[in-house]
């Protein structure tokens, strides 16, 4: 049995959670930021600027009131400039927009906007770029009144930048590498390349995202052991139209920059939470209580080696190989009937005897099954690993002594600090399917 | 068509937070929660899985329509403050009861309506006529269960102070509670 000592994930606000504070104090935070989201079912990225056209510190909601008067359309592109500014706020060149979509598309009775009134709603529209924009360049969107040639209604401050404006992304990083081991066996200095290459939507079709990429490392000797190539070219879609099902299939070629070993892999994955009931009464209040369906996925993947580079450290595999890997997460299950067992005064009173209460042992799953067809085992029959771990929860707070030992980490929130109890049989994928059982015992801070 | 009443648009928030709700309603905890309690519920603790967030993302996307995307769902925390990235209560608050407060203040500028003091805009405080009839509006306006007894008595406090700005009692009233 291995011990683990005490780990903690940490998960640190963000500071734009402070944002709907700031815009409550009345203090000045731009209208304009950044989404980027997916359309479904196509699964077709989106990079668009964000503007919220019911802000009123900013000034906009005034303007846009007084323009809608006039017959001003909110869903017009020629109602925008969106520009790329230098640090003087002085325009270096105009961004194109594809189309501009109310935030949200339907008012509360279900009708779709089809133009803003000025009264507010909708509150934000979404500008969707066509051009592309370099994470380092500053962008200012500006309002524009409906007159010949247009007069600017509002401007941004011109400092929002857009981490994801451009669906094509290339990296290139030189490196010297003295010393590099060869496969050979050998080792000399050698220069590499590291290249990374992505692009995340090669078509704009609204039916698939289709996407390539590849990762890598040219080396100034062809014999360099960590040269590697690595290009792939997927497609998803979502399979139900409205019920989150992402399907994936990802053709790859990987190998070394000489193609002594090369190989092709095959992936499809599809993942899901299925519809679902759960038995109330009793048996919810006290026994089990899971409020969500496990997600369940289920991936394939076949790999054809067409060259092998066999070495004293790496020996030959099979020329096929195939997995099918069906698993299942769980995490949301508390055990209600536990209040009972640890006589937490606190609890009585918080608890009510709601199943959904916190201050309850909670239980972690996740289960998984390696299929490996043509892996045959020494009875001739076909090799299937099952894997899983099974995570005890016990929140800190439940612990009538850790209350006044302390205060900070049990006050307020229930599952700020919690105790993890985890055993698991897993199995490693990339080391023939190895099996190992470990125990772990962990104190987790979770936001 | 006539622009929406600034009454319809504050109900109307409370449509689309009750359709975010709708959207996560696979969440059985989240289904049974009163509206209050789901607009200040942790939104990593109602959708603490990839695939949990991308089912409510589709269902948003399709109503109300906003198009909600994975960074929204860490950086903001709660329903409330998700919902307001798009369509910000506050506001919608603060143009109802700009409607509602004496002259010069429902024709002119809602910044400046927000800087004005609460004794300008609604002169008599909290027991005055101008406020007890807006308080009246608010209160056919927003769910009894955001907008309680208690808040309705700590919004009077500020209306009564002498140095409150309207932006004080946007914020609480939006604040919801």
């Amino acid at each position: 049995m291995k011990i683990f000592l005490a780990f903690a994930r940490l998960s640190i606000l963000g500071c734009a959670t402070l944002m709907p504070a700031l815009f409550l104090m009345g203090q000045t935070v731009s209208p304009a930021t950044e989404e980027s989201y997916f359309r479904y079912p196509s699964l077709e990225p989106v990079s668009a600027v964000s503007l919220q056209l019911a802000d009123v510190p900013s000034g906009l909601f005034d303007a846009v009131a007084k323009a809608s008067q006039t017959g001003w359309n909110c869903l017009s592109p020629a109602s925008y400039r969106v520009e790329v500014v230098d640090k003087s706020s002085k325009p270096t060149r105009q961004l194109a927009l594809a189309v501009v979509e109310a935030a949200p598309k339907k008012d509360a009775s279900g009708h779709l906007f089809i133009r803003c009134d000025g009264s507010g709603d909708p509150g934000s529209v979404e500008l969707v770029l066509k051009s592309p924009v370099s994470s380092n360049e500053n962008v200012q969107i500006s309002v524009l009144d409906a007159g010949t040639p247009p007069n600017v209604l509002w401007k941004s401050d011109g400092k929002l930048t857009l981490k994801n404006g451009r669906a094509l992304s290339l990296l290139l990083t030189p490196q010297s590498a003295p010393g590099e081991a060869l496969s050979t066996g050998k080792k000399r200095d050698v220069g590499q390349l590291s290249i990374a290459l992505a692009e995340s939507n090669l078509f704009t079709n609204r039916e698939l995202n289709v996407y390539a990429k590849s990762s890598d490392l040219i080396s100034t000797d062809g014999k360099d052991a960590k040269s590697a190539v690595s290009a792939t070219l997927g497609m998803q879609r979502g399979l139900l139209p409205r019920w989150y099902t992402p399907l994936r299939l990802e053709q790859s070629v990987q190998g070394n920059q000489t193609a002594s070993n090369l190989s092709a892999t095959t992936s499809l994955g599809i993942s899901m939470m299925p519809k679902w009931a759960w038995p109330g009464g009793a048996f919810d209040k006290w026994i089990a209580h899971a409020p969500l369906a496990p997600d369940l996925a289920l991936s394939a993947t076949y790999t054809h080696r067409v060259e092998q580079l066999v070495t004293a450290k790496t020996p030959r595999l099979a020329g096929n190989d195939s997995a099918i890997n069906p698993s299942l997460a769980w995490s949301s299950i508390t055990l209600p009937g536990t209040r009972k067992l640890f006589f937490w005064s606190k609890d009585e009173a918080a608890s009510t005897g709601s199943a959904a209460s916190p201050y309850c042992l909670g239980l972690q799953m996740n289960l998984g099954l390696w299929y490996l067809p043509q892996d045959l085992t020494k009875s001739r029959s076909q090799r299937a690993e099952g894997y899983g771990d099974v995570s005890i929860l016990m929140p800190l707070q439940m612990l009538s002594f850790a209350s006044s030992t302390f205060p900070y980490f049990t006050s307020s929130d229930p599952a700020k600090i919690q105790i993890r109890i985890k055993y698991a049989d897993s199995v490693n994928q990339a080391n023939n399917y190895a099996r190992a059982k470990t125990w772990t015992y962990g104190i987790e801070m979770i936001k | 068509m006539a622009p929406r009443s600034p009454r319809q648009n504050l109900a109307s928030w409370f449509t689309y937070l009750r359709q975010f709700q709708q959207a996560c309603s696979f969440n059985k905890d989240a289904a049974k929660m009163d509206l209050l309690t789901f607009a200040n519920a942790k939104i990593a603790r109602v959708l603490p899985s990839a695939t949990e967030q991308g089912q409510f993302m589709v269902a948003v996307a399709d109503t109300p329509g906003d198009p909600v995307s994975s960074a929204d769902l860490t950086t903001y925390a709660t329903f409330e403050a998700l919902l307001d990235h798009f369509s910000p209560l506050p506001t919608y608050v603060g143009v109802y009861l700009q409607s509602l407060a004496v002259a010069p203040y429902p024709a002119g500028a809602s910044a400046d309506f927000w800087k004005a003091r609460v004794v300008d805009a609604f002169p008599g405080g909290s027991k005055g006529e101008p406020w007890t009839t807006a308080l009246g509006c608010l209160v056919a306006a927003i769910p009894a269960v955001c907008f309680t007894v208690s808040l309705q008595q700590k919004v009077a406090k500020t209306v009564d102070a002498a140095t409150s700005k309207m932006s004080d009692v946007i914020t609480q009233i939006a604040g919801l509670g």
